[in-house]
């Protein structure tokens, strides 16, 4: 290595004028510490910043104290408002590669060193994040680092230091040139990428890069240092033991945990920072579980203009042109925001890359980081919720089907490049996709446009309500009664006072608790014990070699805490009760279960919930770099498992290409002909 | 505990600070401090660094509690740890660095605030615990770590402290076995003892072990009965935590930019 010579002076708070030989390193070391607790910036440093003339700016406290790790003076960072703190970095005007480091205290950080381009169409901004290295002070302080980043000093580039944190100290950043300096090519995206076995093969791009929206990313960037040698077994061991000891319950356990540790386990060579931790993700996803999924610090934003909200669906008006797929359902458009100008309502996506978009979407296990599935292994929901998403990232090129809605007629597949979607310049509206066509309640409801039915529960009575029938409806997302809070209070209040049938819309359900499901069956069906809450995987073995003897002994052992009770004695089950589902997953399972088969005055109508019947441990190391691993099993009175297998509906029906075209909602449509028509419902 | 050598951080003081070629053998080599890093040389250093394994006590791969170092514990949520502060979840506090036990986070709690921990039992062996607890006393009794099932509340036994008064970085050592618990859900809290002066407790490098699996070190502390008190406490944790276990997703939406 070949550092500065004597020559080298520093600035604080700005750029380090190299006098003579330029700094050119190929690995940097940190900042040194001499035996009295002194710390000294590394030499070869071409910025620094030491906190100590730094301007008052909100959310921030300039603090003069001897305990500053270097100088007199630090910050406490406490972001209240959601804007980090932020310094200005310059770096030299030349292409380079660097590491950035500086220590913290007390609280994480969220820190990054952020590098954009305003001034050409060349690769895009990025940027680089600190995670511990592991240096640390008897007085508190951790050093954060990242990993090497190349910056092309050439393209005149802006770059800033952000720091988000909750009262944390932060003190002495140094950035260092290390590394060899890359530029980032064009590429293609993947088209497939393995499922299982082997660690993604990448694609044009170079080592620890993939190919996102069109350019090579450095993965690096985003992600921990890699664990040194003596320690990267230890720390595969760790998280091995975490998924084998905790994870999910008796299908998912024997289904897909194994595919998730052989993952973990051929990581034990991985040559860069990316492969690694790439790959530690890639295990969870292969998890393949509705509450198993990434907070992710990699989250790199798409290209083109795509406010469209997909749907499964029957493709009943092109499915002479295309075939039906015979592992999925069709995916069409279920409704677009006021930009959309590709795609209409009733369209069809035939292709994602020259796959079925569903399959397209959940090959890409070992390169999206947003990756979710259903426990259920034909509930695909998710997968189509997240399409516009994905095609924006990741896909090259899509086909769909055009049709006419005044004709009722559909053309021919066309194939369009991602890159020629529409520019996107960040003002378009793009609707919540929560997989319902329509609304029907009017001004009651959720806007039409946004589709803000996250804001629920919203209810009244139906539009399509004829005096006399006071067919309510009720839209909301979730299943969950904090405590005292019951949000669904008062309009089960009206179901109960006024409704003489009604249409429950539950197509996205992202859950809840216990409280919330249970109360949600409490007006409409007998009670009944139906399963029990073995809680979570807390003893060793627990949903392994499961035999049904054992599980008939698990339910009695967990009844007395777990058992899942649903309807009441006072419910009024001659009360016609339509449920929608489609996207529903957890307490929004149970929820269903709880009313399917509950009593002949309900009706289940959609697709299949996710099966995703346990609850969750959120592990959070820095940078936000979290994620959630399903833990826990539903046991029913027989002693099987609940989880893995979703609610099947009375009726699976969903919408059809010719009625979106219509303006019709297939499911809802189909319900309120059942409130209408039903006889034995109302006995 | 096991692997102590992992705990061993090391001093990375006296490294050349001048511009520089690479590290040269003639560099001082870094000396082994003690576990909990204050090495205490003659000239009474303002401070000293040294090197941990930002991931903990990863050695421990089979350690029972869901995160026995809270490396990988956030601050909300259903966290392996979580801290129960005015009869309702708050939210935990860290600290950092040498002023942990091991790895770089550790909790730091106050005197409202249970600590609790997650852990897995043997199918069917008994459980040994082993947790740090540092006073800003010298008084382990400062402490309280009750073991319990937190399904139904039950405490199996309060952990002692193998010493009366902290180390010499100024952790106690709370360590216990307890009775197997397959099919129940075991964990810990941590509390400021009743009668304490400490006005905070730092928490780090819990573990959980099948007791045959455990090296041997002599006998352990006999786990002590639950007061009234600490019963009252352990059965309003366990309905609280019961109340609010969570099944669902709280981002509700994805962002399709």
């Amino acid at each position: 290595m070949i550092s500065c010579d004597a020559t080298c002076t520093m600035r604080r708070g700005s750029l380090i004028v190299t006098l003579g030989i330029l700094c050119v390193a190929s690995s940097a070391r940190a900042g040194t510490w001499d035996p009295s607790g002194n710390f000294s910036f590394d030499p070869s440093a071409v910025f620094i910043q030491t906190f100590d003339d730094v301007a008052a700016q909100p959310q921030m406290t300039i603090v003069r104290s001897g305990d500053a790790v270097q100088g007199a003076t630090y910050i406490d960072v406490n972001v209240l408002n959601g804007t980090p703190v932020s310094f200005a970095v310059t770096l030299p005007a030349k292409d380079a590669s660097y590491v950035a480091r500086m220590y913290a205290r007390t609280n994480r950080v969220v820190a990054s060193i952020n590098v954009s381009y305003p001034n050409d169409g060349g690769s895009p901004s990025f940027g680089a994040l600190f995670y511990p290295s592991g240096l640390v002070t008897t007085d508190g302080w951790y050093e954060v680092v990242t990993n090497p980043f190349s910056v092309q000093g050439s393209r005149a580039p802006t770059e800033t230091l952000t720091i988000d944190a909750n009262l944390a100290d932060v003190d002495a950043l140094e950035i260092v040139p290390s590394g060899s300096f890359t530029a980032f090519a064009q590429c293609a995206p993947p088209a497939l990428l393995p499922t299982s076995g082997s660690l993604p093969s990448g694609s044009t791009c170079g080592a620890h890069q993939y190919c996102e929206t069109g350019w090579c990313r450095d993965g690096n960037v985003g992600v921990p240092p890699l664990p040194p040698p003596d320690e990267i077994g230890d720390v595969l061991a760790y998280l091995h033991e975490r998924l084998a000891i905790f994870f999910g319950g008796v299908y998912s356990r024997g289904n897909y945990l194994p595919n998730a540790l052989a993952t973990i386990d051929a990581l034990r060579a991985a040559p860069d920072a990316w492969t690694f931790w790439n790959g530690v993700v890639t295990a969870i996803h292969r998890l393949h579980d509705w509450h198993t999924t990434l907070g992710s610090p990699v989250n790199i934003g798409g290209h083109g203009l795509l406010p469209v909200c997909f749907v499964e669906g029957n493709g009943d008006l092109s499915d002479g042109t295309v075939a039906k797929d015979p592992s999925y359902f069709d995916v069409l458009v279920s409704y677009v925001g006021p930009a959309s100008t590709i795609l209409q309502p009733g369209d069809r996506l035939v292709a994602i890359n020259g796959m079925h978009p569903i399959a397209f979407v959940e090959s890409l296990d070992a390169i999206d980081w947003g990756m979710w599935r259903a426990d259920d292994p034909d509930t695909h929901a998710e997968a189509v919720e997240r399409m516009v998403s994905v095609i924006r990232r990741f896909a090259t090129n899509i086909t769909y089907i055009h049709c006419d809605g005044a004709q009722m007629t559909c053309g021919q597949p066309t194939t369009i490049a991602v890159t020629d979607l529409p520019f996107d310049d960040g003002t378009a509206l793009y609707p919540y996709c929560d997989h319902r066509p329509l609304y029907h309640l009017g001004a009651n409801g959720p806007d039409p446009v946004a589709h803000n039915s996250y804001n629920g529960p919203f209810y009244g009575v139906a539009i399509e309500s004829q005096p006399g029938e006071e067919i309510y409806n009720m839209v909301w997302n979730d299943a969950y009664i904090d405590g005292s809070t019951n949000n669904y209070a008062a309009a089960y209040g009206a179901i109960q006072s006024n409704a003489k049938a009604v249409i429950l819309d539950h197509r996205l359900g992202n859950g809840g608790d216990v409280q919330g499901a249970q109360y949600l069956t409490s007006i409409f069906r007998p009670d009944q014990t139906i399963a029990s809450w073995a809680g979570f995987n807390q003893t060793v073995g627990e949903f392994d070699a499961y035999t049904t003897n054992f599980g008939l002994e698990l339910y009695q052992i967990s009844l007395p805490t777990g058992a899942y009770e649903v309807g009441s004695t006072n419910a009024n089950t001659a009360l016609p009760t339509a449920l929608l589902i489609a996207r529903d997953g957890s307490a929004s399972d149970w929820f269903p279960l709880g009313m399917r088969n509950g009593s002949p005055n309900i009706r289940v109508f959609g697709r299949h919930t996710a099966g995703a019947f346990s609850s969750y441990f959120l592990f959070d190391y820095f940078e936000n770099f979290n994620w959630r691993m399903a833990s826990g099993d539903l046991i029913n009175p027989d002693g099987s498992t609940h989880l893995g297998t979703g609610v099947r509906p009375d009726e699976e029906i969903v919408p059809a290409q010719s009625d979106l075209l219509a303006g019709i909602d297939t499911a809802y449509a189909r319900a309120l002909d059942w409130v209408r028509t039903c006889t034995e419902c109302r006995q | 505990m096991r692997s102590p050598a992992l705990l061993a951080p090391i001093v990375l003081g006296a490294l050349a600070i001048a511009c520089s070629t690479s590290q040269s053998p003639s560099e001082p080599l870094p000396p082994v401090i003690a576990e909990a890093g204050a090495p205490g040389p003659a000239a009474a250093p303002t401070r000293a660094a040294f090197h941990r394994n930002p991931f903990g006590d990863v050695l421990q791969s089979d350690n029972l509690f869901v995160d026995g170092d809270f490396e990988i514990t956030g601050r909300t949520d259903q966290a392996p740890w979580i801290v129960i502060s005015n009869q309702a979840q708050g939210t935990l506090d860290y600290d950092t660095g040498g002023r942990c036990r091991s790895g770089v986070r550790c909790a730091l709690i106050d005197t409202t605030d249970a600590l609790v921990g997650n852990i897995a039992s043997p199918s069917v062996d008994d459980i040994e615990i082993n947790l740090y607890v540092q006073p800003t006393t010298q008084r382990c009794a400062d402490a309280s770590v009750i073991a319990l099932d937190i399904g139904t509340g039950d405490g199996s036994g309060t952990l002692q402290s193998i010493t009366t008064a902290p180390d010499a970085d100024g952790w106690c050592h709370f360590a216990g076995k307890v009775t197997n618990m397959a099919y129940e859900e075991p964990a810990v809290y941590v509390t400021i003892a009743d009668n304490a002066q400490s006005k905070t407790l730092h928490v780090d490098q819990a573990s959980a072990l099948p007791a045959s699996e455990t090296p041997v070190h002599g006998a352990l502390p006999p786990l002590v009965p639950l007061s009234a008190a600490e019963t009252a406490r352990a059965k309003f944790i366990a309905a609280w935590l019961r109340a609010h276990r969570k099944f669902g997703r709280n981002a509700p939406r994805t962002d399709p930019r």
